[in-house]
């Protein structure tokens, strides 16, 4: 059963993936074996865009945590349009990426957004807000855009974990006197922590590698302010040509993301090793 | 009289009701970007870039961005690839990691883990990078035109993800039940079938709904192995007519019409498969 | 029968088939004269008037060539480098395509285009204008073939120049004279600069050719350190000032709405904006040639061209293909019926017939400037013509950069020079 899936997957990712590492190892041009590319790692393009990857992974992740857990308690409460709501939740996934960045450009708009016109006319702001092109905000709003994409998948893995979290142990909670707040502290919460790990790693791992976005909203952003690793890729690959370095900015994040899955890995094994 | 009115305020039928409200008010709040886009699509195409905040809501319901985006494209075509081919990967990627996942939470065989490890660090792999090798790849199997492709390659990439959902979902289920099956007789296969896979049905559809999704908004590879008109998918498809450079006015607000077209599938399968999300199942299953 | 076995020897049946192979084997070599076969063809502009003709165009070759058929695919402007490339590296290509300026050279260079220079001779070199051939001329040889161009002018406010009593600026003062008359925050600002996107760098380009800045010079070497730089990239900070917040990310959409409506008096953009223009409003709107400093070039100009890649698998039925577009009568009509404002780059095209057909007559008078922009106009990022270094600037998106640091950080134009020396060198 498990052969099948790996055929599948060794067929077309990991000979491609070996042709990457392979081609990580040519300089552009040659063909002999360099770590030219490596070397590169240190220019003044890298390490910025590494820095923003990993705020918009991390930054984006928190703001999703913090809307979603609630959001997940309540909609566990008995009320009316209960279905309605949830489907409701899973409308920043169902809305292609090219969408969701037109909405938020036409939204943040200048001129002509609505955010900007009706901060204008209550006197909140002096000055139009630039959003994605102000060099203080951008990363901000990029961060947050990519927030509101990713909310679904988060909503969705805690709301299912909720659900699996047996009655009677809030009854229990209930009986023996707890106040409301308690309850969330000491039965719901530790009850979703794996859960939340392993939706943060996810949507933080999605979000860290996502080229789409970023580049629809700001193409890098003010002054390559927003510029993120998976848009370095793309440049060196289709506008360099360069597919050496691609190919190392790739590893960069594949690498990465190894780093976040292991920590999330030892997290649920010992959680496991503790209810055993 | 006070204990009266205490006693309405805790009633079930006022909680529900105000649970309703603060339900009503985060979700507008949540999904207002969007809301947003469906309301500047009713907007008609005259004057979108208006500098006046009163042109900024509808002033009466004008269809006329759905007519120009329905007319300018294959919209309703292209968003029926992505359906049959978002389809196809969910099933494609749930039939493959079940048993998947069940096998690697449940049995012990060698090379478990590598299966493991391989499978879960196919996640953490960017798309970008393997674009040209893949696509060198799928044309040289000649199989850089069709469907099946992309649901292929599609599939790949959820995987690894689909795998793990359900490997964690299958791991909190109790092995109890398996052992009560067995007890009773029942073969590997029975287990399966009639214990835990509907046990295993909120798992199911949360991680094929994450499928779908990828599949559903998938850029790269759509665009790259696309090589006729009809054959767009709905992402490749609008972002080829209605953005880009020197972009009308009346082409903005075809966007927002077009956006809204191609959501709708997703919205409205969603709405149709959440009730399956709750899960009352394991209450009362193992008792004694 | 045996009448037939005399009738037809051994002899002749080995003639036939020798004839009959020799045939098979030279029709496709021979001139095309009713080209056959099938060829992909790929274009990234998605307006209306550019589908429509060329729809029309296709339909019209096919019908002038019964056994050809052409496959056409939209795709995204911007996205369809990205997938040539992919292409390539794949051996899936398709016969024709279209190209600007940003990549034509990488293209060449990289071997992914195919040499060109027998298709213009064909079509007759003399026929396209100087300016355009000079500038995308990569080491002797023409890469690709330029049918329509797009050179930058300034638009400005006709209406508000009559109420202020100004003239259309001659020099670079006068410009930006006219823009701070013309500046009162929030009402109306002086100029919009943009820098949006990696083809909206048109305003430090032109900036940089007016004042005889330039990234290469004749031998391809690095020469930005010069004062030329510095003056250039000190008017354009000017122009920042000027400028509405967040104008530097604003798309081209949203600049020609700002000006439409009245809230900026001037703005650079092409000839294509002029076709937006409606009968009663065009009165407002006036167009000047960008003031050149002595000596220096011209503004930006920018173009598609047609481009056959190295693997095609039928490029000669996609060289008729280009052969019969620029025709003559058959380019004019595709001229008629596709995006106003796309000015042609054969100057035979600009003929009486078009100048005065009813689509192009509106806006004749933006043509004309456009005409008049086009002659010493600077092609991509080659003051000197292109540069086997043009993918650097590219690949670091680097052009972008400097204009937002220079008006978005607001950072002194010697620090931003140093900086971009070091990007530009490590990627040389």
């Amino acid at each position: 059963m498990v052969v099948p899936a790996i055929l599948l997957l060794l067929m077309l990712l990991v000979a491609p993936f070996g042709y990457i590492i392979f081609a990580s190892f040519l300089e552009k041009g040659s063909q002999e074996f360099s770590l030219a590319n490596y070397a590169w790692l240190g220019s003044p393009l890298f390490l910025p865009s590494f820095r923003n990857s990993v705020i918009v992974g991390v930054g984006s992740v928190l703001i999703e945590i913090i809307v979603a857990v609630p959001l997940a308690i309540l909609l566990n409460q008995k009320m009316y349009f209960r279905g309605l709501w949830r489907a409701l939740i899973t409308l920043p996934w169902a809305v292609p990426t090219i969408a969701v960045a037109g909405a938020f450009l036409w939204l943040c708009n200048p001129h002509y957004g609505v955010l900007n016109q009706v901060g204008l006319a209550i006197g909140l702001l002096k000055e139009p807000l630039g959003f994605f092109g102000d060099p203080d905000i951008a990363l901000l709003s990029v961060v947050f855009a990519h927030a509101w994409k990713g909310l679904p998948l988060v909503f969705i893995i805690v709301f299912a974990s909720l659900q699996s979290l047996p009655e009677e142990q809030i009854e229990a909670a209930k009986i023996d006197g707890a106040p409301g707040f308690s309850q969330f502290q000491y039965v719901i919460l530790p009850h979703l922590k794996t859960s939340i790990a392993l939706a943060a790693v996810l949507s933080g791992a999605y979000n860290f590698s996502l080229f789409d976005l970023t580049f629809l909203l700001t193409g890098g952003g003010p002054a390559g302010l927003t510029m993120g690793l998976p848009m370095l890729e793309y440049n060196q690959m289709f506008r360099s040509l360069n597919i050496g370095r691609a190919a190392v900015i790739g590893m960069t994040i594949f690498f990465s993301c190894i780093v976040a899955l292991s920590a999330l890995f030892i997290l649920i094994a010992r959680d496991r090793a503790k209810k055993a | 009289m006070a204990i009266n009115s205490i006693g309405w305020l805790q009633s079930p039928g006022f909680r529900k009701s105000y649970f309703t409200l603060l339900g009503l008010i985060a979700m507008l709040l949540v999904i207002f970007p969007f809301l947003w886009i469906v309301l500047s699509s009713l907007r008609g195409v005259d004057d979108f870039f208006s500098l006046e905040l009163s042109n900024a809501l509808p002033q009466a319901l004008d269809l006329t961005s759905y007519k120009l985006a329905l007319g300018r494209s294959q919209l309703v075509r292209w968003t029926a690839n992505s359906l049959f081919i978002a389809t196809g990967t969910t099933l494609l990627s749930l039939s493959v990691s079940a048993p998947a996942a069940f096998a690697i939470a449940r049995l012990r065989f060698k090379g478990r883990r590598a299966g493991a490890v391989i499978l879960i660090s196919s996640y953490a792999i960017p798309s970008i990078m393997l674009a040209i090798p893949v696509f060198v790849l799928l044309t040289t199997l000649r199989l850089n035109n069709s469907y099946f492709a992309l649901i292929l390659l599609h599939a790949t990439f959820t995987i690894p993800f689909t795998t793990w959902v359900l490997q964690d979902f299958y791991h909190s289920i109790p092995a109890d039940l398996e052992e009560a099956g067995y007890i009773d007789g029942a073969s590997l296969r029975q287990v399966l079938w009639r214990i835990i896979l509907p046990l295993s049905v909120p798992g199911l559809l949360a991680a094929g709904a994450y499928a779908f999704i990828l599949s559903w908004t998938e850029f790269l590879f759509a665009f790259l192995l696309v090589q006729s008109n009809d054959a767009f998918t709905a992402p490749v498809g609008v972002h080829a007519f209605f953005t880009g450079r020197n972009a009308t006015e009346s082409v903005m607000a075809q966007l927002m019409a077009a956006s809204v077209v191609v959501s709708l599938p997703s919205v409205v399968i969603f709405g149709y498969f959440q009730r399956y999300l709750v899960s009352g199942f394991l209450t009362g299953a193992v008792k004694g | 029968m045996s009448r037939i076995k005399n009738l037809v020897t051994r002899r002749d049946f080995i003639y036939s088939s020798l004839l009959t192979t020799g045939g098979l084997t030279l029709a496709p070599t021979m001139p095309a004269w009713g080209a056959s076969g099938t060829a992909k063809t790929w274009s990234p502009d998605t307006r209306d008037a550019a589908i429509a003709s060329e729809e029309w165009l296709n339909g019209a070759f096919m019908a002038a060539n019964p056994g050809a058929t052409i496959d056409h695919l939209n795709v995204p402007y911007g996205d369809d480098t990205a997938k040539l490339v992919t292409g390539h590296a794949a051996g899936d290509v398709p016969d024709l395509t279209w190209v600007y300026s940003d990549f034509l050279f990488t293209f060449g260079l990289e071997g992914i285009a195919s040499n060109m220079n027998n298709t213009v001779a064909a079509i007759g070199r003399d026929r396209f204008m100087d300016g355009a051939m000079n500038g995308i001329q990569v080491g002797g040889n023409y890469y690709s073939v330029p049918f329509v161009g797009f050179p930058f002018f300034i638009y400005y406010r006709k209406d508000i120049y009559e109420k202020l009593g100004l003239n259309p600026p001659t020099t670079h003062e006068e410009f930006l004279h006219n823009i701070e008359a013309c500046h009162n925050p929030p009402e109306i600002y002086g100029y919009q600069l943009t820098n949006q996107a990696i083809s909206d760098v048109w305003n430090l380009k032109t900036a940089m050719w007016t004042h005889g800045a330039y990234f290469f010079d004749e031998n391809d070497n690095l020469a930005l350190d010069r004062p030329e730089t510095i003056d250039a990239w000190n008017f354009y900070k000017e122009l920042g000032k000027w400028s509405p917040p967040g104008s530097m990310a604003q798309s081209d959409l949203e600049t020609r709405a700002l000006y439409v409506d009245g809230k900026c008096a001037h703005m650079m953009t092409t000839t294509s904006m002029s076709a937006n223009f409606t009968p009663d409003n065009i009165g407002r709107f006036g167009a000047a040639v960008y003031p050149s400093k002595p000596g220096a070039l011209g503004a930006s100009l920018d173009f598609y061209g047609f481009v056959i890649p190295t693997k095609a698998k039928n490029p000669e039925l996609a060289e008729e293909l280009i052969k019969y577009w620029l025709s003559y009568d058959v380019f004019q009509e595709y001229l008629a019926r596709t995006v106003v404002g796309w000015v042609p780059m054969m100057s035979d095209a600009y003929s009486d017939a078009y100048l005065n057909h009813p689509r192009i007559s509106i806006v004749r008078d933006f043509i004309d400037i456009g005409g008049k922009a086009a002659a010493n106009g600077v092609v991509g990022t080659g003051y000197f013509g292109p540069s086997k270094h043009a993918g650097a600037l590219t690949a670091t998106d680097v052009e972008k950069q400097i204009g937002d640091r220079l008006v978005v950080l607001d950072q002194k134009p010697e620090d931003v020079l140093k900086w971009a020396i070091d990007v530009i060198k490590s990627e040389m």
